[in-house]
């Protein structure tokens, strides 16, 4: 434990605006992707995109939770499915810009 | 008591490390996480440019090129998390942010090639 305690209770509270942060910036990103391939016609890609901004809004939601957690050490903890539930919205939006950009760039 | 925290082959080794290096290891691959996600919105934002304008169609290739980055960039910082984890809960070194060196290089390489390609097109006109 830290001698100084008020900065203990500071690590909490940065890594829940972290996953914040996170979650937003995943939401955010996948805006336009939804809106032009559903300007050029592309339903499979809107509805990559569209099922991975609801994950991201999912997990905008289960921030509040992660922070209840940290502010109880006794409990265990594992970041490692929240994180893969992020990195499964980052990999379904870059595969959706992939095929997009290939599928322009082959027209 | 068992540990049933996920996944078992971080968990299940080693002593629980102090929380806060867990916390800052967890911030860490989350910082990470949003470099991915910032990739592949400039990706995005580069194809979703090259659809809506005149741009040359090679445009489109960049920010494939960026969302691909982006997608492999965010499976490496799960991958990352897990090392760093292991290696806080073995009392043993750091690794080597090895990504570091291929994020930026990827970045010189993808800035090169944009650099490049935008000249050709220049000098055709």
């Amino acid at each position: 434990m830290s001698p100084i305690p008020q900065r203990d209770a500071l690590q909490p509270e940065r890594t829940a605006l972290a996953w914040q942060r996170t979650a937003i910036t995943a939401m955010v990103v996948l805006v336009p992707l939804v809106l032009v391939t559903l300007k050029l016609r592309q339903p499979v890609l809107t509805a990559l995109g569209a099922g991975a901004m609801v994950a991201s809004v999912a997990l905008v939601v289960s921030v509040h939770r992660r922070f209840g957690q940290l502010g109880d050490d006794s409990r265990g903890y594992s970041p490692h499915p929240p994180m893969l539930g992020v990195a499964l919205v980052t990999v379904l939006g870059g595969l959706g810009g992939v095929t997009l950009g290939l599928t322009l760039w082959l027209r | 008591m068992a540990d049933d925290r996920k996944p078992p082959g971080v968990y299940g080794v080693g002593e629980e490390p102090d929380p806060r290096f867990s916390l800052a290891n967890e911030r860490t691959a989350l910082a990470w996480m949003r470099t991915a996600l910032a990739l592949v919105g400039g990706g995005v934002a580069i194809v979703s440019l090259a659809s809506l304008s005149t741009l040359p169609s090679w445009a489109a290739l960049v920010g494939a090129a960026a969302c691909l980055g982006g997608a492999v960039l965010a499976v490496r910082a799960v991958t990352a998390w897990a090392r760093v984890e292991v290696a806080l809960r073995l009392r043993q070194p750091l690794p080597a942010p090895r990504a570091l060196v291929a994020l930026a290089g990827g970045v010189v390489v993808l800035g090169a090639f944009t650099l490049v390609l935008a000249f050709v097109e220049i000098a055709r006109k």
